[in-house]
């Protein structure tokens, strides 16, 4: 065991924390009130700021200019981007985490290049399109449906509340693929923003995260090639479960994120607020509030680099344990987001308080990449399984 | 980073859980319902080598490393062994024993260790007070000089072991001027002049562990037996407490990790409205929370443990927030465990209804949640830059 990273991760860590600190975060208020054109030019910026830092592509291959950082190594950088800015992090999870990363497993040299590279360099968007007005943590409920044709593929569906859109270069979307024996079977298909009869929807309005763009998506028999399919056909339900596990951690980390920013802000915040004289801090209802987000915090941290080790590994228990992580970081972010509006009192109420974004922010980590029901009802499978 | 055990650890996590299951989970019913000590599964304990685990082998013991030692503490939890057993092993290998291992002189050392390695004379450690827990420095029992020798007068509470104990480690103040560095060790043997100890307390939990106070009434304690050098009582102290972190919470985990294997049996076995309670996601929901605890109560303590491996000084923030963990969430989802058992986990013979009594001692043992939390808010108010 060695529970500690490397010299080399923490000292590149503390240049790219103090990166953050000065060039993401002092944006991440007006991103959150901007309107939606004006958010994805920050986003853009911000991605391409990042890509420079090889940030934006930290968990893709150096091959594709990306970071070939392991997932377990990437997380405290992953952290430093949420603690920073929620929004631009969910953005670039949805475009690097998980387009890009499914076209490196599974897309051509040409795809790579084309797609991948972009991302890696900051001047590509993508979306990860699985979720359908029909199906949400059920994937095996989509609509959406692939039909062969001469040499290629028809796409036709609509899939909900897709981050990035409008406004992604290319879309990785999970559909049905229509056999001739009445058999479906999931895959994932690339479509590029100009193809025919696709339209990203008006972005929606969202409680949290309000800097990424969410909207839906609408497959009007779209014609792709061949090679548009992602992975052998009926791999796509193998394909989903891995991305979400890996979706999973990241989330931790993104909990970890608001957390750790939610705790430095309220510790800051006690020790210089006076009551009756002396700083908020000497009340115990405030300190040991504080004490307990430490604790969720640093325990937070260790499930998700566990999880993050055990997928980095091949693990089969990668799934349960990502699961775990997910869920209690982020109800973990939900309840010190909520403490932390508690320490500042009327202050926090003010939507000019970091803490008011970061309480909006946090309700995402309990519901994203699977709702905290999805994720103890996946646990408990797992659980019994292996006792019965 | 890395998060895995060598092919040793994970092979005599396995041994001890076998045996546990087979040799000492029998016994643990019984044990925990009269509250009385089991010298037999004392003796099971000491067969496996479990009572000096990590002492060098001259001493008796196995050389074991300290992550090794949470593993077995793990396992005898999840082998179903009730927690008395498992705190009295704790404060006599550890809190005792290893302070006699890490401060006592050679003829020290060889005079108690390998009798305490196997089994035949129990340890403890007397540093608790009516008015003094936590706080160390508060301590009231003295130790004046005499010729050849210290006279000892004070009263130590909840000493666990103390009831059974021929070898006890007590803290007294020699220096009343010096504060934390006025207080020193010494080791007092059973038979000792103005030694004696309180009638065994009937606890709520770790039922079957003897917990009394020690009566000091001008025990006469020889030069020799002075542990440490004079005044570093309160260091001495401190490093008990990176086994109560460790070693001393495992057992917890361990136990509340059979109670998740148990609970989730029961929820398959168990038939209501024609199916088993397990399909009901009001009980499944609850095994998943046992669950993340279970994972995650793990690594705070495996933490601990690596580092002391590491040969560093305690984390004290690591420290607090492992026992702060294991305790404040591991009564809640001890809780639930009993409530899948419905009326059933009301029951004694039901080993969820100990685990649930015994975890409470998580809370509480060794430093209070609360403390834990004043520690944790402290130290992040030192760390701000």
């Amino acid at each position: 065991m060695n529970f500690e990273y490397s010299k080399e991760i923490l000292g590149a860590l503390e240049v790219f924390a103090e990166f953050c600190g000065r060039e993401i975060a002092p944006a991440a208020a007006d991103l959150d009130r901007a309107g939606p054109e004006e958010a994805r030019r920050i986003i853009k910026e911000n991605t391409a700021k990042l890509a420079r830092e090889n940030y934006t592509g930290i968990n893709l291959p150096e091959s594709l200019g990306g970071g070939g950082k392991t997932l377990l190594d990437s997380l405290p950088f992953h952290e430093e981007v949420a603690k920073a800015c929620p929004s631009t992090f969910i953005s670039i999870e949805s475009s690097a985490g998980l387009a890009a990363r499914l076209l490196v497993e599974t897309g051509t040299a040409g795809q790579q290049e084309e797609f991948v590279s972009a991302v890696t360099s900051g001047q590509s968007i993508g979306a990860w399109a699985v979720t359908e007005a029909g199906a949400g943590g059920d994937a095996q409920s989509i609509e959406t449906t692939a039909r062969e044709t001469d040499g290629g593929w028809i796409l036709d569906g609509a899939k909900k509340m897709i981050t990035n859109i409008p406004g992604a270069d290319f879309i990785v979307v999970l559909a049905k693929i229509e056999g001739g024996d009445g058999d479906q079977r999931p895959g994932f298909f690339l479509v590029p923003a100009e193809t025919p009869g696709l339209s990203q929807g008006e972005p929606l309005e969202t409680m949290g995260l309000r800097g990424a763009s969410l909207g839906d998506i609408v497959f009007d028999a779209c014609r792709l090639p061949g090679e548009a399919l992602l992975g052998a056909p009926g791999t796509g339900t193998g394909l989903l479960e891995r991305a979400e596990t890996e979706g999973r951690i990241r989330l931790g980390a993104l909990s970890t994120g608001i957390s750790a920013a939610c705790l430095d802000l309220s510790l800051r915040h006690a020790l210089t607020r006076k009551f009756r004289g002396k700083p908020i801090y000497r009340n115990q209802e405030v300190s040991f509030k504080i004490a307990d987000m430490h604790t969720r915090l640093d325990t937070s941290r260790q499930l998700t680099r566990y999880a993050a080790w055990l997928h980095d590994g091949g693990s089969r228990e990668a799934a349960v344990i990502a699961s775990s992580a997910k869920l209690f970081a982020g109800e973990s972010a939900v309840w010190t987001a909520h403490a932390a509006q508690q320490v500042f009192g009327g202050a926090g109420y003010l939507v000019s308080n970091e803490t008011e974004r970061l309480y909006r922010d946090a309700r995402y980590c309990e519901i994203g990449q699977g709702t905290s029901e999805i994720q103890r009802m996946l646990i408990a499978d797992h659980v019994l399984k292996s006792a019965g | 980073m890395d998060f895995e055990l060598t092919a040793e650890q994970k092979m005599f996590r396995k041994v001890v859980k076998d045996f546990t299951v087979k040799n000492i989970a029998p016994l643990a019913e019984n044990a925990d319902a009269t509250g009385e000590f089991s010298w037999e599964a004392w003796g099971k304990l000491a067969e496996l080598g479990l009572l000096g685990l990590h002492y060098p082998s001259e001493y008796g013991g196995q050389d074991a490393d300290v992550l090794t030692a949470c593993l077995a503490g793990e396992a005898l939890g999840e082998g179903g062994a009730d927690g008395g057993l498992m705190l009295a092993m704790g404060a006599h290998t550890y809190l005792c024993g290893d302070t006699i291992l890490r401060f006592g002189s050679e003829e020290q050392k060889a005079r108690y260790l390998p009798k305490m390695a196997s089994g035949e004379w129990i340890g403890c450690l007397g540093l608790t007070e009516p008015d003094a827990g936590s706080d160390a420095a508060a301590i009231a029992t003295t130790a004046e000089k005499k010729n050849g020798g210290w006279i000892l007068n004070g009263t130590k509470m909840f000493i666990t072991n103390a009831p059974l104990a021929r070898v006890a480690v007590v803290f007294a103040v020699t220096d009343r001027n010096a504060g934390h560095a006025g207080i020193s060790a010494f080791i007092i043997e059973e038979g000792t002049p103005g030694y004696s100890t309180g009638k065994k307390l009937n606890k709520l939990c770790v039922r079957s562990s003897a917990t009394s106070e020690i009566i000091l009434e001008n025990a006469e304690v020889p030069d020799e037996n002075v542990l440490g050098p004079l005044g570093a009582g309160f260091l001495i102290a401190l490093g008990a407490l990176e086994w109560d972190r460790s070693a001393l919470l495992a057992p917890f985990v361990g136990a509340v990790g059979k109670s998740l294997d148990d609970c989730a049996r029961h929820a398959l076995d168990r038939r209501q409205f024609g199916r088993p309670i397990a399909d009901f996601q009001a009980i499944r929901h609850k095994l998943a929370d046992m669950k993340v605890f279970v994972e995650a109560a793990k690594l705070l303590v495996y933490r601990i443990a690596w580092n002391k491996d590491q040969g560093r000084t305690l984390n004290h923030l690591e420290a607090s927030v492992a026992k702060h963990f294991v305790g404040d969430w591991g009564m809640p989802v001890a809780s639930e465990a009993l409530q899948i058992f419905g009326g059933y986990g009301l029951m004694h013979e039901y080993p969820v209804e100990r685990m649930f009594r015994d975890v409470k001692l998580a809370q509480i043992g060794g430093g209070t949640s609360e403390i834990q939390r004043m520690v944790i808010s402290r130290i992040l108010k030192e760390n701000v830059r």
